[in-house]
């Protein structure tokens, strides 16, 4: 069995007096789909961005691919490995679209402009808006910018894809179009962690789903089990008002 | 925008090799004197050079003295500075030999009396210094002009940072009169027929050279200027600068 | 990758493009070409001492403008690594940064000047003297590049405040998105954060290039021939104060004037640029 891809252990993290992560465990193999559920404040988007140092935590190790996170010089190597998709899109609007998906790419893997270019249009073809490459970001929707801001996390070739309530801020038509190409990517094997309130898109698409409340991971079980056997008191509740809709 | 950039950067060198040329030494004494002081020292416009009084004295004590030397026009807090300094290997400038200038900096001997004199407009009916008392005086600041008016018990000074401005406040009404050195104050009257010179301050003070205190150049200046003294240069330039 | 034309440009501006901003931009050009009529006529008519004047003051006006530029752009550089120092985590970059920026915009640009060339070279030779360093006892202050020199120092406080006020309007998603791609701090910085943050800041910037063309008539004060020496020199010679002035005042106008037209020029045009 090859090693987890990412290994958290012991991760604590406190903004001042309160703690977020009080002693986080986690391990996550290759071409898992993680699904983090969890009530606001619970430390879930924290506890994501601690895995590529966007955070930084008090205590405890973090370490994807192999890769030591506590060592500062080793941080700018794992962000390329790990892409994130942010709640916000956060594109860069004075760059057209096809501009940020290469930007990355010439800087960081030394790509020729010509290859970027290629690699930015095959995903672009991916997440099904090939014909907005000279757009500018504040000319898409919302589902549009984060289908592009998925790509460009993509053109980076990551090991790992975060994201961070990636629909969110989406109106609800355009939520499913986002969702379709995570699904997309989680089938063709991608490790993905997902900070999520889209209970349907756990169900089908996660390898496993881990409660979170009050920086501490409370459960974590397959899918079927986790919603139909709940084993906790505080997951049933959080279950009990969410599965309300 | 990267052409502007090169552009930009071009400027700066550019501008930075002409003006690090100016600091190269050419061998030449360098003679401050602000030459805004007409008729002592100021610009011909037409010719783009500094002409006066004092150019003319200092160029013939130079010859005399065998000195090589360049003038550098600059303003006068900075000539007076730069004398003490030693950024100017000397200075002449219409400048007042005072006691408490001497303890930055040398001077030659006096080379011309000068008096300050009271302008008033045409009509005005001062006559003399105890006529100021109660009115308003404009000055140079800084100038002895300054100090004659500002000693005279009870009378209103203002300082201005060139005389041409208080000029033109009396001309407006703004003041009762103006205090200044005489050559300077002839050439205002007579481009002004509404200005008239009404008396001048009994207290004269004498002009001098000034050199940065330990200068070897003191001597030499002295010994020329007797000669051109005793040559009747100096009744010369009086006449060609200060009889209108 | 071809440059779109008929797209859409930048979505906050679609409403404003059109006949209303060409009408603001043709009565600023008036005004200029007011001013430059104002000042023929002067010449022309009376050329006796308008003509002179101009004449004369030809060098001032050159002194002026170099010494405007080249402390304008040196300044730039020094705001921006100010401005970067002032946002940095590291204590010793943010105390430094700080305190420029407290010290220095808390004296009048008058005083620095005045400061640097009066008594830096005194405190250089003393340096000279107590190291034993020749070249520094013989220091001899040049004018033109301690007036530079002043002006950037100065200047570049402000301008750290601008850049630090632009670059945390940019929201920090952005740097966010940038790292966790992988890019460098500077990386980031250079190719997304400041170029998002100099359309924030491209408007002050003309303000400030405008106000120190004003102020570098200050440096008549220190020994630099610049156009307001040369009013003064010329004003002299011939004892006519009020005329110089105005010529002097019109000249300085119409560079400033001028100076507007191309920030504004420059404003617009950032704003369609990639």
């Amino acid at each position: 069995m090859p090693e987890p891809i990412i290994i958290m252990e012991n991760v604590h993290k406190r903004f001042g007096k309160v703690e977020a992560l009080r002693g986080i465990d986690l391990k996550v193999n290759e071409g898992e789909v993680v699904v983090v559920v969890g009530p606001s404040g619970s430390g879930k988007s924290t506890m994501l961005r601690c895995i590529n140092r966007l955070e930084e935590y008090d205590e405890g190790s973090v370490i994807v691919d192999g890769i030591d996170l506590n060592n500062p010089h080793n941080i700018n190597t794992v962000r390329s490995e790990v892409g994130m998709v942010f709640q916000g899109f956060n594109l860069f609007p004075h760059l057209k679209v096809i501009d940020n998906l290469t930007l990355a790419q010439r800087l960081i893997r030394k790509r020729e402009k010509t290859e970027a270019y290629e690699i930015g249009m095959q995903l672009l073809h991916k997440v099904g808006i090939p014909e907005k490459e000279n757009a500018f970001p504040g000319q898409l929707s919302g589902g549009q910018q984060q289908r592009v801001a998925i790509a460009r996390a993509l053109a980076m070739n990551p090991k790992v894809m975060l994201f961070d309530e990636p629909t969110s801020a989406l109106d609800p038509e355009m939520i499913k179009e986002v969702l379709d190409v995570m699904a997309q990517l989680a089938k063709e094997g991608m490790t993905m962690i997902v900070v999520s309130h889209e209970m349907g898109f756990a169900k089908a698409a996660a390898d496993r789903i881990i409660f979170m409340d009050e920086g501490n991971i409370v459960e974590e079980n397959s899918p079927e089990l986790f919603f139909s056997a709940p084993k906790q008191q505080r997951t049933k509740n959080f279950l009990s008002k969410i599965l309300q809709m | 925008m990267k052409k502007l950039f090169s552009f930009v950067i071009a400027m700066v060198l550019f501008g930075s090799l002409i003006f690090s040329a100016c600091g190269t030494d050419s061998g030449k004494i360098r003679v401050a004197t602000d030459a805004t002081w007409a008729p002592f020292e100021y610009v011909d416009t037409a010719a783009n050079q500094i002409v006066g009084f004092d150019i003319d004295l200092f160029t013939e004590i130079a010859e005399r003295a065998g000195i090589e030397f360049e003038f550098v026009n600059v303003e006068w807090d900075p000539l007076l500075a730069g004398v003490s300094q030693g950024t100017y290997d000397a200075a002449i400038s219409s400048i007042t030999i005072k006691e408490d200038r001497k303890t930055d900096m040398d001077f030659s001997d006096p080379y011309f009396i000068a008096k300050q004199v009271i302008v008033t407009k045409a009509d005005s009916a001062i006559a003399g210094v105890s006529d100021l008392v109660g009115k308003k005086v404009g000055v140079q600041s800084g100038t002895t002009g300054d100090d004659e008016a500002s000693a005279v018990d009870g009378v209103n000074v203002t300082g201005y940072d060139e005389i041409g401005m208080a000029f033109v406040a009396l001309r407006s009404g703004q003041l009762d009169a103006v205090v200044c050195d005489t050559p300077v104050a002839s050439g205002y009257v007579s481009k002004y027929s509404d200005l008239k010179s009404v008396a001048e301050f009994p207290t004269i003070e004498e002009y001098g050279i000034a050199f940065p205190k330990g200068s070897k150049l003191v001597d030499k200046i002295n010994d020329a200027l007797a000669e051109a003294i005793a040559d009747g240069v100096i009744d010369r330039l009086v006449q060609k600068w200060l009889v209108s | 990758m071809e440059k779109y034309k008929k797209d859409a440009p930048n979505r906050e501006l679609s409403f404003v493009t059109g006949g209303e901003v060409n009408l603001r931009q043709d009565a600023w050009w008036w005004l200029v070409v007011v001013v430059a009529a104002v000042i023929v006529l002067l010449v022309m008519l009376q050329p006796v001492p308008f003509k002179d004047i101009v004449v004369f003051a030809k060098s001032g006006i050159l002194v002026t403008i170099v010494v405007t530029v080249v402390s304008y752009f040196l300044m730039l550089i020094l705001g921006l690594a100010g401005g970067l120092g002032r946002l940095s985590k590291n204590k010793l970059f943010f105390g430094i940064s700080s305190l420029y920026v407290e010290v220095v915009r808390g004296i009048p640009l008058l005083v620095q000047l005045i400061g640097w060339y009066f008594a830096s070279p005194v405190i250089i030779q003393k340096l000279g003297l107590w190291l034993g360093i020749e070249a520094l006892i013989q220091y001899r202050v040049n004018p033109i590049v301690t007036a530079i020199v002043a002006i950037t120092v100065c200047y570049g406080a402000y301008m750290s405040e601008i850049v630090r006020s632009g670059i945390s309007s940019v929201p920090r998603g952005q740097m966010e998105a940038a790292r966790s791609l992988g890019m460098s701090y500077f990386q980031a910085m250079r190719y997304v954060v400041l170029p998002q943050a100099f359309r924030v800041i491209l408007p002050p910037m003309g303000n400030e290039f405008i106000a120190l063309l004003k102020d570098s008539s200050l440096v008549s004060v220190v020994a630099v021939a610049d156009l307001t020496r040369k009013g003064r020199e010329f004003m002299a010679a011939h004892f006519n104060p009020i005329e110089t002035w105005l010529m002097v005042a019109l000249l300085y106008l119409i560079m400033t004037l001028i100076a507007a037209r191309v920030v504004s020029y420059i404003e617009k045009r950032s704003k369609f640029e990639r």
